[in-house]
C-alpha cells in the first residue's frame, strides 16, 4: 500500500531560527495522523511546509510522487489545506469560496470559464455535505467562526483531494461543533482519506487519532501509535516547560486514559 | 451521512425550505450569482445615451457641412479616448482591489497614475532635448509619451509590491500608495522646476496634470485602444486566478495559484492600461476607485462579471463627465481630472468610513 504522505528530514528554517528540524513520518490512507506539541513546537510550520507555503529541506512524497515534480495545480489537486482562520476579502459569497477549489482542476486559459448557468456538481455536493447549501449565497464575513470553519472544510473536499491537512481544526469551537467535527473525521477517513490534523486537546488525540507526531521545539519527541506515543510522563516532559499548564493537563489527560 | 448544521434552529430554518423548493435536485443555480438582465441594459442603455450625448450636446449651430462634419470627427475622437482610458482606469482599479484585497485601491491611491505622470513626464523632457527644438513635441511625444507612461505605471507597482511581499496590513497598503504618489509627484515637479524655461514644455506637463481629452485625434485613439486591449483581455484570462487571490496569498497558493507569476503578469497589465490612460488623458482620478465600488453590489466579486461591468460602466462614467466638462457654464472648458477627483473624494472618504472597521483592521 501506498504511502498517501511521507516525509524525511524536514526542516524549516526562518532566518537564523530552525523551526522543524529533521521530521520524519508518513500519513496513511484511510487513518487520522494527529500532530500535537506546545505552541511554538512547529506544528502549523510542518503542515505549511507540506502544502509548499514555506520552503523546507527535506523530501515530501505524496502519493508516491516527490512533491518537487508536481506543480502547484497537481499538488492542490492531491492536498487539501484547511487553515486555521481564513484571511478572505470582504464580501466574497460561500459558494464563491468553495468554488475557489476547483481552480486547480482549471487549465491553461480556461481563466474565463465558469460561465455555465449551473453550479458546479463538486462545489454543490461539498456544500451539501458540510450543511451550507441554505447559505450558499451568504457571504463568508457574515458567518461565525463556526460556519467559516465549514465553509473551509467544503472547500478542501472540493478539491478531491484524498490527503487533508487541517490546522487546529477545533479551535474556537464549542463542544457541539468539536463533536461534528470529529463525526465528519471519521466519515472521511473511513471513506479512505489520509487526514492530517494539528491538534491541541490531547484527548481528542487519545480517542481519535491513528498515529500521533509529538513535537516540541521543531524536533520530533514520538512518533507512532497514538497510545505508545502518548504516556503521561512524556506529556510532562513535553508539556511542563508551560508551568502553568502542566498540573491541569497531566490531570486531565489521565482522567481520559 | 452528512454534518448536520452547528445550531439546530439555523438548520431547521434555513436548509428546510430550501429543499422544499427543490433546489438541491435542480442544482443550486441560485447560488451562482449573476449579474441580472435588467443591470445589463440599465449599463447598456448609459452607455449608448453617454455615447449620443458625447457626440451631439454642445454641436455647433453652424449650417456649414464641411464644419459640422469636423465637429463631428473631433466629438468621435473625443468621446473614443474618454470612453477608453475611463474603461482601462476601472479596470484596473478592479484589478488592484482583488489583486490587493483591499476596496479601496486604484491606481491613483496607489500612486500607479503619479507614477504613469512622472514616466511622461520624463519622456516628454527626454523627447524635447532629444530632438532638439519645439517642433518635435507636435509629434513624437505621441509615441514616446504612451512609452514612458506604461514604463512609469510599472515602476510605481513593482516598488509597490516590494513593499507588499513583505505583508504589510490593508493600511499600509494605502499608505505605502500615498508615498508612492508623494515621491512621483515630487520627482515631477523637481522636473517642472529644473526646466522653467522651457514654457512649451510645462504648459504640456500642467495640461497632462489637470486630465484632459479635448485635443484627442486618431492618433491617440489607435493608442488607448491598443493599449487598453493589450492589458484588458490578458487581464480577463486572469479572472479565475483573481478570484482565488480574495482568499489571501497563502491560501490561493494552497489553492493552486503560482501566486508570484500570476501577480506579476497582472501587474504588467496594469501598468498598460495605467499607461496607456494617463498618455492620452492625464490624470483622470477617481475612476478606478468610484466604478468596482458601484459595479459591485450589482454584479457581485467574480471577476468575469466586474470587469466587464466595470469596464462599460467606467467608459460611461468618463463619457458623462467629458459632457458635463463641456456644458459647464465657465469661462474655459474645465479640466476633466477635476471633475473626477471632485466626486472621487466624497466617494473615497465614505468608502474609508465603511471599510475601515470591516476590512483595515484585520490581517
Amino acid at each position: 500500500m501506498t504511502e498517501a504522505l511521507q516525509a524525511r528530514d524536514l526542516s524549516v528554517r526562518l532566518g537564523q531560527r530552525e523551526l522543524v528540524s529533521g521530521v520524519s513520518f508518513s500519513a496513511q490512507y484511510g487513518a487520522l495522523l494527529a500532530v500535537a506539541g506546545p505552541n511554538g513546537a512547529g506544528k502549523s510550520t510542518l503542515l505549511k511546509s507540506l502544502m509548499g507555503l514555506v520552503s523546507c529541506a527535506g523530501t515530501v512524497q505524496v502519493a508516491g510522487l516527490s512533491v518537487g515534480t508536481l506543480t502547484r495545480q497537481q499538488r492542490a489537486q492531491t492536498m487539501g489545506y484547511v487553515p486555521q482562520r481564513s484571511t478572505m476579502a470582504v464580501g466574497v459569497s460561500v459558494y464563491d469560496v468553495v468554488a475557489q477549489a476547483r481552480y486547480a482542476h482549471r487549465s491553461g486559459l480556461a481563466g474565463l470559464a465558469g460561465f455555465s448557468r449551473r453550479a458546479d456538481p463538486v462545489v454543490e455536493m461539498a456544500l451539501d455535505r458540510m450543511g451550507l447549501l441554505a447559505m450558499a449565497r451568504r457571504t463568508f464575513d457574515t458567518l461565525s467562526g463556526g460556519e467559516q470553519r465549514r465553509v473551509l472544510m467544503a472547500r478542501a473536499l472540493a478539491t478531491e483531494a484524498r490527503v487533508l491537512l487541517l490546522d487546529e481544526p477545533t479551535a474556537g469551537l464549542d463542544v457541539g461543533q468539536v463533536l461534528q467535527l470529529f463525526r465528519l473525521l471519521g466519515e472521511l477517513r473511513s471513506e479512505g482519506y489520509a487526514l492530517l490534523a494539528v491538534l491541541h486537546d490531547l484527548s481528542e488525540v487519545r480517542r481519535h487519532a491513528d498515529h500521533t507526531l509529538l513535537l516540541a521545539g521543531g524536533r520530533t519527541v514520538a512518533y507512532g501509535p497514538t497510545c505508545d506515543v502518548l504516556t503521561s510522563q512524556r506529556v510532562r516532559d513535553v508539556y511542563g516547560v508551560h508551568a502553568h499548564e502542566n498540573a491541569a493537563l497531566g490531570f486531565s489527560l489521565d482522567g481520559a486514559l | 451521512m452528512r454534518l448536520e448544521n452547528a445550531e439546530p434552529v439555523d438548520s431547521v430554518l434555513d436548509a428546510a425550505p430550501c429543499r422544499s423548493r427543490g433546489r438541491v435536485e435542480t442544482g443550486i443555480g441560485f447560488a451562482v450569482a449573476r449579474p441580472s438582465a435588467g443591470f445589463v441594459a440599465v449599463l447598456l442603455g448609459a452607455l449608448t445615451l453617454a455615447v449620443l450625448a458625447g457626440l451631439f450636446v454642445g454641436r455647433s449651430s453652424s449650417t456649414d457641412d464641411a464644419l459640422q462634419s469636423v465637429f463631428f470627427a473631433m466629438r468621435a475622437n473625443r468621446v473614443a479616448v474618454a470612453f477608453l482610458s475611463g474603461a482601462s482606469l476601472a479596470v484596473t482599479g478592479a484589478v488592484v482591489q482583488g489583486l490587493f484585497r483591499n476596496p479601496l485601491a486604484s491606481p491613483s491611491i496607489l500612486g500607479t497614475t503619479s507614477g504613469a505622470m512622472f514616466g511622461a513626464h520624463v519622456a516628454l523632457l527626454v523627447t524635447v532635448f532629444a530632438l532638439g527644438g519645439g517642433g518635435a513635441l507636435n509629434v513624437a511625444p505621441e509615441m514616446m509619451m504612451p512609452i514612458g507612461a506604461v514604463l512609469g505605471a510599472g515602476l510605481s507597482l513593482f516598488t509597490l509590491l516590494a513593499v507588499v511581499s513583505l505583508r504589510v496590513s490593508p493600511l499600509a497598503l494605502l499608505l505605502t500608495g500615498y508615498a508612492m504618489m508623494m515621491l512621483f509627484t515630487g520627482m515631477s515637479s523637481m522636473l517642472t522646476v529644473l526646466h522653467q524655461e522651457a514654457w512649451e514644455l510645462n504648459r504640456a506637463v500642467a495640461v497632462l496634470n489637470l486630465g484632459n481629452i479635448s485635443a484627442a485625434g486618431p492618433r491617440q485613439v489607435l493608442l488607448v485602444l491598443v493599449l487598453t486591449l493589450g492589458g484588458v483581455v490578458p487581464a480577463l484570462f486572469s479572472c479565475s486566478s483573481l478570484d482565488v487571490l480574495l482568499a489571501g496569498e497563502e491560501e490561493a497558493a494552497a489553492l493552486g495559484v503560482d501566486v508570484k507569476r500570476e501577480r506579476f503578469w497582472l501587474v504588467m497589465w496594469v501598468a498598460l492600461m495605467t499607461g496607456g490612460a494617463v498618455a492620452v488623458g492625464g490624470s483622470v482620478g477617481a475612476v478606478g476607485l468610484i466604478i468596482p465600488h458601484a459595479m459591485r453590489p450589482w454584479v457581485g466579486q467574480r471577476h468575469r462579471y466586474l470587469l466587464p461591468a466595470a469596464f462599460v460602466g467606467g467608459g460611461t462614467f468618463v463619457v458623462l463627465c467629458d459632457v458635463l466638462c463641456r456644458i459647464m457654464p465657465m469661462r474655459v472648458e474645465m479640466p476633466l481630472g477635476i471633475l473626477t477627483d471632485l466626486i472621487g473624494a466624497p466617494v473615497f472618504i465614505h468608502m474609508l468610513v465603511r471599510f475601515s472597521r470591516a476590512e483595515l483592521s484585520h490581517d
